[in-house]
């Protein structure tokens, strides 16, 4: 009876090895990696997921958690920073703890322009926004920026179709992004 | 099985099938049908002799102070973690697929695997134990302390059901809000919160064991 009981013990312990070894050296490997692509790609506009800051539309940008968590899911995200909030401008204030010298200036231009139209689009009475870097500001209100769309922001963001058309195939051409950042943007050195 | 022996088998059902109890079982019975044999010779009836010999033992009591039994220390404590190892390796295969997504299943899942190999030591070091070596065990004690661990264990169940729930469903249930589960991973997240606090029954399962080991091992009768 006992040796039957080793035996058991001994196929059961086999079997368990072997999903165990399946599950670490085979199914997390694979999602681990599927995950740093993701993640990469949420960093860079001209490849983030639309539909990961969706959930953080919201009628205030008084709701400081859910402003902080849409930029947070944005590109620039894995930059130091804090955040402060303008209740009498309406501005939300983004305080990034780099130098914009010790970045790619494309990929920041990119991302201011892609990060303003996501922020007004999600977020209803939000009126201006501030990228504050060591070296440099940047600053946007929303009348200056939505100009430049045909359609209202909060529509283009529900759409994903309208978002890749309007917002990130444009941000593909960098003279669209320089235009659109001297025309929209404020910008003064610190 | 006449009136008596069932009366008998009444009084003993209670203690274990040890050798000692099942011979002092015989002994009794024995006893008994002499004396119903000679209450029968001076003329009472049937019905009355049987009466009077169920009186003369009302209970067992004086039996339970007595349950010791001498077990061989080797094949007790091989019959013991021989059980644990069955559990655990049962408990650990069956918290496997949480390490693909669940973060407590994870840490629940290597706690586990560091039982068995603990156990699996343990197992292997007894295997050296002497096989003369002796140990008394109080087979009531082991009983009692069994009936406490299921009754700990189902407290134990019961408050995480309630707390998990209360975490989860709190606010749904307070202000009466639906219930949303938006999809099979969320299903699974949720599944995983109630199902792994269940797979401590090994626990309960391996204390109640010890009784039946305690048996196996027995290598001579309990004191009388």
């Amino acid at each position: 009876m006992r040796h039957k009981k080793d035996i058991s013990i001994a196929i059961l312990l086999v079997i368990g090895l072997l999903i165990l070894l399946g599950i670490e050296c085979v199914y997390r490997p694979a999602q681990e990696q599927r995950q740093q692509e993701y993640e990469t790609r949420q960093r860079d506009p001209l490849t983030h997921d639309l539909s990961s800051i969706q959930q953080y539309k919201s009628l205030y940008m008084g709701d400081a958690a859910n402003t902080i968590h849409l930029f947070g899911n944005l590109p620039l995200q894995d930059l130091p920073s804090s955040y402060e909030n303008d209740p009498e401008s309406l501005t939300f204030q983004i305080n990034y703890n780099v130098s914009l010298a010790s970045l790619s200036e494309q990929l920041v231009m990119r991302s201011l322009i892609y990060n303003s139209a996501a922020a007004f689009g999600l977020i209803d009475n939000l009126e201006g926004l501030r990228y504050r870097f060591l070296d440099k500001e940047f600053s946007v209100s929303r009348a200056d920026f939505s100009q430049y769309f045909e359609q209202p922001l909060s529509e283009l963001v529900q759409t994903p179709s309208l978002w890749e058309s309007a917002v990130k195939e444009p941000l593909q051409d960098d003279n669209v992004v320089i235009a659109l950042i001297e025309a929209c943007f404020h910008k003064t050195s610190r | 099985m006449d009136s008596l022996e069932r009366y008998i088998n009444q009084l003993f059902a209670r203690y274990p099938k040890t050798q000692a109890n099942l011979e002092a079982q015989d002994e009794i019975l024995s006893n008994l049908r002499a004396r119903i044999a000679d209450d029968l010779s001076h003329g009472l009836s049937e019905k009355e002799a049987i009466a009077n010999a169920k009186n003369s033992i009302p209970s067992l009591d004086f039996l339970d102070s007595k349950q010791r039994l001498t077990v061989s220390t080797r094949a007790f404590a091989l019959n013991i973690l021989q059980h644990v190892l069955l559990c655990l390796s049962v408990a650990w295969i069956v918290t496997l697929p949480f390490r693909m997504f669940h973060t407590s299943g994870r840490i629940l899942n290597t706690a586990y695997l560091l039982m068995i190999i603990a156990a699996g030591i343990l197992y292997f070091l007894a295997r050296l134990l002497s096989p003369s070596t002796v140990t008394r065990v109080s087979l009531r004690s082991l009983q009692k302390a069994s009936r406490w661990v299921w009754i700990l264990f189902a407290l134990f169940f019961l408050l995480d059901l309630a707390l998990v729930t209360g975490i989860r469903f709190g606010s749904n249930l307070w202000f009466s809000r639906p219930i949303h589960i938006n999809g099979p991973y969320q299903f699974a997240l949720l599944a995983a919160d109630y199902f792994l606090p269940a797979t401590f029954l090994w626990i309960p399962l391996a204390v109640q064991h010890v009784g039946k080991a305690t048996l196996e091992a027995e290598v001579q009768g309990d004191e009388a």
